[in-house]
């Protein structure tokens, strides 16, 4: 008999599953680097919605979250959660009308629809993070929330912003971090204007500043990002995002892919978003 | 005993899905039936493990004897990495492909399902009464 899934390791496995949903522990001593910082460096594992892979009798079976077990309900709750939010940039009003038309038809405008990056601080906090006395470095393996794989190299060595990097538009601009005792505080610069904030249209300027927060307390990360731009009223600071360590000492990312959009056209319905 | 998935990749449950709340390429209720699942068995014709959505052909047999090639889209390519699957999935091999049907009647199908020439069933399917 052929064995698709062997997990000896079914312990670890079920703890992996349990940590993706435990609420963030201080249990944990926080791991510290030689110079006393915070050691943010391993992978992460995104929490939220866990796509579950398991043998059952020889078949694989990929189980994805959905209310009442309907896979269709998945894109149908996605899209109801994410209009419901209460937590929205506010913007000048002579951007209502242009923000208005993204969220209902731009499907295929988003950018990472058309397989664009997502940008930050879209992206959210990396999968993976390697940590050095003068700089840091964010790794991102690439899905359809974050858009390809990418990296940021993010000096915290007390420099400024290059002359260069404030002239130029970027997907993810260019960041200097500094640590506020232990807070990482990283901002950034020089973004171009075609990165979205959010799935339902949310645009920015070449102007955005964005600043991000970053604790480590045991084995939880957390990460939170402010948007600063001349479109908005005010700063937005997007939903907080917590990630777990990955306690697999083999744990990898898969090889980047090219990613080409093939759905556009043949989508019937642009206005059902999920 | 042959394994196709290492023991350590169990662990690594993650995941299509990398925020808070999840979102996906597109909705795919806007392309596809999701209420009708149809069946064919073809010979795969080319295997394209891109991004957002991999692609695979197949070359079916109608009732009247055509043969016509349909294209199968599939969940993300790293969700298919996580099963070991990938050289499961070969040019010139029979399948099995359970599919949702594109609602335009074009001949283009969301995979749910696709049973490999060993007999095996790779099978997407929901379980969770409400999102985390």
């Amino acid at each position: 008999m052929t064995k698709l899934i062997s997990c000896g390791s079914a312990a670890i496995a079920l703890l992996a599953v349990s940590l993706l949903h435990l609420p963030p522990t201080q249990a944990q001593e926080t791991p510290r680097t030689a110079d006393g910082r915070p050691d943010f460096s391993g992978y992460w594992i995104p929490g939220g919605s866990a796509v579950r892979i398991f043998d059952e009798g020889g078949d694989v079976v990929l189980n994805l979250p959905g209310r009442d077990g309907d896979i269709g309900n998945f894109e149908k709750d996605s899209a109801v959660l994410q209009r419901a939010h209460t937590n929205k940039p506010l913007y000048k009003p002579e951007y209502w009308d242009r923000i208005q038309d993204l969220d209902w038809n731009g499907l295929t405008a988003d950018p990472i629809f058309v397989c664009r990056p997502a940008g930050v601080p879209r992206m959210g906090p990396p999968g993976k993070i390697v940590q050095t006395p003068t700089e840091i470095i964010f790794m991102y393996e690439g899905s359809t929330n974050t858009g390809p794989a990418t990296y940021r190299v993010i000096p915290t060595d007390g420099r400024e912003h290059h002359p260069l990097q404030i002239a130029d538009t970027s997907w993810l601009g260019y960041s200097i971090g500094h640590w506020e005792d232990d807070t990482l505080v990283i901002e950034t610069i020089g973004f171009n204007d075609e990165s979205w904030l959010g799935w339902t249209g949310y645009i920015h300027s070449w102007d955005m500043k964005v600043t991000e927060r970053m604790r480590r307390e045991g084995d939880t990360l957390h990460w939170e990002a402010t948007v600063d731009d001349t479109m908005l009223l005010e700063p937005w600071t997007m939903n907080p995002v917590q990630r777990v360590v990955n306690p697999d000492p083999e744990a990898f990312f898969f090889s980047p892919t090219p990613c080409e959009e093939r759905d556009a056209e043949h989508i019937v319905d642009p206005n059902v978003r999920g | 005993m042959k394994i196709l998935i290492k023991p350590y990749v169990c662990i690594l449950v993650s995941l299509l899905l990398g925020a808070s709340i999840a979102s996906a390429h597109h909705a795919v209720q806007a392309q596809f039936d999701v209420n009708d699942v149809q069946t064919f068995t073809g010979t795969m014709t080319k295997v394209e493990l891109i991004n957002p959505h991999p692609y695979f052909h197949l070359d079916v047999e109608m009732p009247n004897g055509e043969i016509v090639n349909w294209s199968i889209e599939s969940v993300a390519l790293n969700a298919l990495r996580r099963m070991g699957l990938l050289k499961q999935l070969q040019v010139g091999l029979e399948y099995t492909v359970e599919y949702n049907p594109a609602r335009n009647g074009e001949t283009i199908g969301l995979m749910t399902a696709i049973t490999l020439p060993n007999g095996n069933r790779l099978l997407m399917r929901s379980q969770e009464t409400a999102r985390q």
